[in-house]
């Protein structure tokens, strides 16, 4: 444990993420303005919803990319989750009466297939026998995208923070969605975010010149 | 420490320089609007979190198969019930549901003979299923398409002593093989006509025309080819074809002026299949730099042509497989894949946009090539394809 703030405890379900973030969003965080998207809580099944999807993919497909992309760091994997979570989005628009906004409720259905893939991975690693090829070959790869493609050097650490603690990081301050918001998506409470966030700043300080952290 | 500031202001642009999501990303998921719920994500997971569970329900549906040999009939209607529009049932039936649910392929394959003799077509019906017994459902000479509520038959006749080949379509579910006569003008003025189909879908045929020694590719309506087919107006170049356009996505499809307005766009395109695609390639003067990339690249076909054009695969994963492979298709629900070789075409099932297991090996003729490959997933239509053309080639082999 470092010294500061110490980590607080966790919610039991952190791991499953937030419960009902697959299909009607998360519940209880603060509404947004994404006001463009408010008709969505009243639309009937017979909506044209491959307009709205393509409404919805032409205003936030790039951050549900960049959030798939910036946790599993794998550019492959970004395709298929954020392909999945339109496809997820698109078959449940109808229900969708969350009282989080659109965003949030995109990058909680992100979170769980993120979640998904990772579990994909830890079975692949432990299970299959080729693994620790593959896993080197890929590791290497995205190093590669990232030292080549990462848009400044924050970025490039922030990546390479533990999964937990990139993944507040970049929910703030990429995505800007509040502790609140956050806290919601993750399961987990305000003070637990907040403490990750400030363990993540310090981790970010550390690395100075670089030097990575093994993903968690 | 990085303040809030900072870390808000570095963090921001995305991730990367490039954007990830993208224009082909977008039609990726718009051409997978209409899969049912994947359930790809979770598969593993109770793979992982179950695996005990897992082997005891494959020792029991082995069981179940070898007690029982309408097992897999019987689950399959059921799953094909569950796919419809009832009511969500048990995550365990989610999962043998997509598991179980079947694509349909009709493959149409064109042999090239020498030069100067006729091309010979066969069309081959895949049917997925658990068995690799099921796979191969019917297979039958000449082309075989679907079209409205019918099929369709294509192929191509020869005209003796003329040394005419001209391609004809007719509603096979109606009628038996009645190609209209073409009307023949006086022989001693008759040029040589070749005809080939390179391409059924949708209501359209693509078709390469040899007159005067030089060939010529043509987007043909079924409705033109069905009809009297006018040899007259063929040699003079002015039989109906469909114009063709690039559309605002960058693909080729029907111009929107209309389907079959004149001679407008005859031998200014080339088709063919390139990279598992149905590829328009421009030959047509104008922008030069716009003519090199069409003609280099090719520009796929759009919805309005062929209703599925994409592949579910990356080359990598086919070439692992097949390392001599030279085309592939796979279903729009990417639960079934075939790769040809020049000497075989192999199918496979699919689980997690990956080959699975290869289910069935068929040698192709030499030089055949893929001229068609239309899909049907929807569980109302799977068994009705089965059964209607099976019955259209049993009676094609009566005849």
């Amino acid at each position: 444990m470092e010294a500061g703030v110490p980590e607080t405890a966790e919610a039991p379900h952190e791991a499953a993420a937030a419960p009902g973030a697959d299909c009607v969003g998360t519940r209880g965080g603060e509404v947004r303005s994404d006001t463009g998207f408010e008709y969505l809580r009243y639309i009937g099944e017979h909506a044209d919803r491959k307009a709205l999807l393509t409404e919805l993919m032409h205003a936030y497909g790039k951050d549900v990319w960049n959030f798939a992309f910036s946790m599993t760091k794998k550019w492959d994997q970004a395709d298929d989750i954020a392909q999945e979570v339109f496809l997820k989005a698109y078959r449940n628009l109808h229900t969708f009466r969350s009282q989080s906004s659109v965003k949030t409720w995109l990058l909680a259905i992100t979170r769980n297939m993120v979640l998904d893939y990772r579990k994909q991975s830890f079975f692949r690693r432990v299970v299959l026998v080729d693994a620790f090829r593959e896993d080197g070959a890929s590791s290497s790869a995205e190093r590669e995208v990232i030292e080549s493609l990462a848009v400044n050097e924050m970025w490039k650490k922030v990546l390479e923070l533990p999964y937990k603690y990139r993944e507040v990081v970049i929910l703030y301050a990429h995505h800007q969605l509040s502790m609140k918001e956050i806290a919601e998506m993750l399961g987990v409470s305000e003070g637990t975010v907040k403490s990750r966030l400030f363990h993540a700043r310090r981790k970010l300080a550390e690395k100075g010149g670089g030097g990575g952290d093994a993903d968690g | 420490m990085p303040t809030d500031d900072e870390l808000r202001r570095e963090l921001s642009r995305g991730p990367l320089k490039k954007h990830g999501f993208d224009e082909r990303l977008r039609r990726r998921i718009e051409e997978r609007l209409d899969e049912g719920p994947s359930r790809r994500p979770f598969r593993l997971h109770r793979l992982a979190g179950a695996g005990l569970t897992l082997c005891v329900m494959i020792a029991a549906a082995v069981l179940l198969v070898r007690l029982h040999p309408m097992q897999t009939e019987e689950a399959r209607t059921a799953a094909d019930a569950v796919a419809g529009q009832g009511p969500a049932n048990t995550a365990a039936a989610e999962d043998e549901e997509v598991s179980m649910r079947r694509a349909v392929l009709l493959l149409g394959l064109r042999q090239d003979g020498a030069d100067g003799e006729a091309s010979a077509y066969r069309t081959l019906l895949v049917a997925g299923g658990p068995s690799p017994s099921d796979w191969l459902a019917a297979e039958g000479t000449g082309i075989i398409m679907p079209h409205g509520t019918d099929f369709w038959g294509l192929d191509v006749w020869e005209y003796e002593p003329l040394g005419v080949r001209l391609a004809g379509a007719w509603n096979a579910s109606r009628g038996g093989k009645v190609l209209p006569a073409s009307p023949i003008p006086d022989s001693d003025s008759v040029a040589s006509v070749d005809e080939r189909i390179l391409f059924a879908g949708n209501r359209y045929i693509a078709i390469a025309r040899r007159l005067n020694g030089e060939w010529k590719h043509h987007m043909m309506d079924i409705a033109v080819l069905a009809d009297q087919r006018n040899l007259i107006t063929i040699l003079e170049g002015v039989e109906q074809s469909v114009p063709l356009e690039v559309k605002a996505d960058g693909r080729v499809g029907v111009a929107s002026g209309g389907g079959t307005a004149g001679p407008s766009g005859a031998g200014e395109w080339a088709f063919a299949r390139k990279s598992g695609l149905w590829m328009a390639f421009g030959l047509a003067a104008g922008d030069p730099a716009e003519y090199a990339y069409r003609r280099q690249a090719g520009l796929a076909f759009d919805s309005s042509l062929v209703a599925h054009n994409a592949l579910a695969l990356d080359w990598k994963d086919i070439r692992d497989a097949q390392p001599a492979a030279v085309d592939a298709v796979t279903s729009p629900i990417r639960n079934m894949a075939a790769i040809l070789t020049d000497k075989n075409i192999v199918f496979y099932s699919m689980r997690s946009g990956k080959l699975d297991r290869e289910m069935l090996d068929l040698a192709l003729r030499p030089g055949e090539t893929v001229i068609m490959a239309e899909w049907a997933t929807h569980p109302d239509y799977v068994d009705a394809w089965i059964e209607r053309v099976s019955e259209l080639f049993r009676k094609t082999g009566e005849d």
